[in-house]
């Protein structure tokens, strides 16, 4: 995949900030005071004793965390993660200010397309999200988008088996538990021709993974993350907290209790192996404590989320996950286009790296692949601005201004040729006069959104897996059903 | 006949420092003159617009294969028999008086001319009474054109018309109008002949006001 035209780094200029150096610093020392004083609780046997060894206090499964123990694992983990595609080209490079998007995972429902009804989702809803997904220009990964009800204790595995075999793009991937996680990995080992030393070299799935706020770690949570530090599996620990409920209301609040359900993670997966690779952050989206919920894309945790990353990148130095292009909207509307475009250009500014919930709507219940189709536009239009203003002697064009002259023009300038091609064209935007757009049908943006999603759904082809994979993927997936038709 | 190719191929690239070798050429390879005109000069600049119109290429595309075109055709032209050149007709233009905004003018005047018009571009700035002269001296014009950018002077159009009138020369030529702040209501309240709201449909305005096909 040549991805060479698409920048991902603000150029110029700051990035969008909101913390001082001494900011971020009094959320550090906080989070650490409540670590050590607090602690935190582990529903994992094994990881606990790991921490008493490391020097934690325990007491039953609450885990007190010395803050020389949280800095330690701090300085471990590693600044940049290279993610791959199915074909092994390097996709993302997480880290630094470098800016990816991609969709969301497990809505319980999706926006029809075709009807406007929201309905469960199912697994040909998964193989057309990760057809759109391959087939749009600017979304750089995908997540599972829905949560397949066809399969019920095995749907993680038959959702990464819908989606490597319809994309080459990288995956953010779901588990329920270390068993689906390790199928899944059977899996990408298969597509890496039966080699799992080829698979840790050029990684082309992450796996998601979250604490459960306010200060509480899971089973299974602390389970994958260790499985991923044992097997080198890139992973992150996103905070999903909904201030005012599960956490403080305040964002200075908000950033230390997630800090420390981070640093949590963190802690975990440099003891398992230092070094292991792992994206920091995660949001902190208050609850509308009218209708009770979770505002998902509000202002305030568009910043939390934001400040967040800031402190990985900048004061921890690892690589950041963020949230974008997603609306607490019903329908695809001028809602959750608005939303939807106001997180996509805040996160991009702020250089988080790893962004994902392109698509969310309903906060998360529903899934659009129209507000996916509408956010590629979005996402385009603003890397165009990334590249901020070029220097070089021919986009200074003091030639061809002598040249022009007054009252000359720049219609016929081979200048004008050769730069516009470095113009953002529209897609799905409409740019014509008024007679144009009436002769082109009149359309709105929804209609063209909508006509494109379906174009995609019925006639985009995506490159087939390698000849035999498919069989070695059929065969993980039926012994994985077997095994949970026994249990 | 693969020299011709390859001079269309020239011309529609936009190529225009090489169009001129690219005729001489396909001279040289014993074309007839009327064939180098039309298959190598024309019919890319036809592919051209029809690519415009699709929404495949951009004006300056147009633009600069138009000029190498014109270039070839000046190269080949003393070739051809009289009435080989295909000459659509005389129009006059400009940007009214008290508008010094020509881009949009220009642009129409550069798509006429590839079209095959003869254009009298008067530029910008005219006054009515410049307007009616240029009508008096070219007897073969058939049509005037007037371009104004600001709701101020988009009522020296109607000024021009009744200059016209005045002269007695109104009914020799139609009247097409364009330009931002202008529409088809205002072109029939001060009785102009056409409007057009973008510059390729100038062109087919004037082939109708013209009863070009």
């Amino acid at each position: 995949m040549d991805r060479s035209n698409f920048n991902n780094v603000l150029k110029c200029g700051s990035p969008l900030r909101f913390l001082t150096q001494e900011e971020m610093e009094t959320i550090h020392t906080s989070t650490l005071e409540i670590l050590q004083e607090v602690g935190s609780d582990i529903q994992h046997k094994g990881a606990r004793e790991m921490l008493k060894k490391a020097g934690c206090t325990v007491k039953g499964k609450r885990v007190f965390f010395p803050s020389g123990l949280v800095e330690w694992a701090t300085r471990q983990a590693p600044s940049h993660i290279h993610v791959y595609d199915r074909d092994g080209d390097l996709a993302m490079d997480l880290g630094g200010r470098n800016v990816y998007y991609g969709t969301g995972s497990d809505c319980p429902t999706i926006l029809d397309v075709y009807t406007g009804e929201h309905r469960t989702f199912t697994e040909k809803d998964m193989e057309d999200g990760a057809k759109i997904i391959d087939a749009l220009p600017q979304l750089d990964f995908l997540m599972c988008c829905g949560l397949m009800y066809d399969y019920p204790v095995t749907s993680y595995e038959h959702q990464f088996a819908a989606m490597v075999r319809n994309t080459t793009k990288p995956m953010v991937v779901t588990a329920a538990n270390r068993e689906s996680i390790s199928n899944i990995t059977k899996m990408a080992v298969a597509v890496k021709g039966g080699s799992q030393e080829e698979l840790q070299k050029r990684p082309f799935f992450i796996m998601y993974n979250e604490p459960t706020s306010p200060l509480n770690h899971t089973f299974d949570a602390i389970d994958k993350i260790i499985y991923c530090a044992e097997n080198q599996i890139p992973t992150n620990y996103s905070p999903c907290m909904m201030p005012g409920a599960t956490g403080p209301i305040t964002n200075a609040g908000a950033l230390i209790q997630a800090n420390a359900e981070c640093l949590v993670g963190l802690v975990i997966s440099q003891l398992t192996r230092p070094g292991a690779p792992m994206v920091f952050g995660g949001s902190m989206y208050n609850m509308d404590l009218k209708c009770m919920q979770p505002t998902y894309c509000s202002p305030e945790a568009q910043v939390n989320n934001i400040a967040l990353a800031q402190i990985g990148r900048e004061l921890y130095k690892v690589p950041t996950w963020g949230f974008t292009g997603c609306s607490g909207g019903k329908i695809f509307d001028a809602q959750a286009v608005n939303e939807g475009a106001q997180y996509v250009f805040s996160i991009g500014f702020s250089g988080t790296n790893l962004n994902h919930d392109v698509g969310f709507m309903n906060y998360g219940l529903t899934f659009s692949y129209e507000l996916v189709v509408a956010m590629n536009e979005t996402i385009g239009q603003m890397r165009r601005i990334f590249d901020g203003v070029e220097f070089d002697k021919e986009h200074l064009a003091m030639d061809v201004i002598k040249r022009v002259g007054p009252k000359g023009h720049y219609l016929m300038e081979e200048h004008t040729l050769e730069y516009n091609k470095e113009m953002w064209q529209p897609d799905l935007t409409d740019r014509a006069d008024m007679d144009g757009w009436k002769a082109a049908g009149a359309t709105t943006y929804e209609q063209r959104v909508k006509q494109r999603t379906i174009d995609i759904i019925e006639n985009y082809v995506p490159k087939p897996l390698d000849a035999g994979v498919d069989e070695k993927i059929e065969a993980i997936l039926k012994e994985a059903d077997e095994k949970a038709a026994e249990a | 006949m693969s020299k011709l190719s390859e001079l269309a191929a020239i011309v529609e690239a936009g190529k225009v420092a090489e169009v001129v070798p690219a005729v001489e050429a396909a001279i040289e390879e014993g074309n007839a003159p009327l064939d180098i005109l039309n298959i190598g000069l024309v019919e890319p600049i036809n592919v051209l617009g029809e690519k415009f119109r699709l929404g495949q290429i951009y004006v300056p595309e147009l633009l600069i294969a138009s000029k190498g075109m014109k270039m070839g055709v000046e190269k080949v032209k003393p070739l051809l028999m009289s009435g080989d050149v295909k000459n659509l007709g005389k129009v006059i233009f400009c940007t009214v008086a008290g508008d010094m905004h020509d881009i949009g003018k220009n642009l129409v005047v550069l798509l006429l001319e590839s079209a095959g018009f003869e254009v009298v571009d008067l530029g910008m700035d005219i006054e009515p009474d410049e307007i009616v002269e240029a009508v008096e001296e070219n007897e073969d014009a058939t049509v005037v054109g007037m371009s104004a950018m600001l709701t101020t002077t988009m009522y020296a159009m109607k000024e021009t018309i009744e200059a016209l009138e005045e002269a007695g020369l109104r009914d020799r030529v139609k009247i097409m109008i364009g330009g931002a702040p202008v529409n088809q209501a205002f072109a029939d309240q001060i009785g102009a002949d056409g409007y057009s709201t973008n510059a390729p449909l100038a062109v087919e305005l004037a082939k109708k006001l013209m009863n070009i096909a």
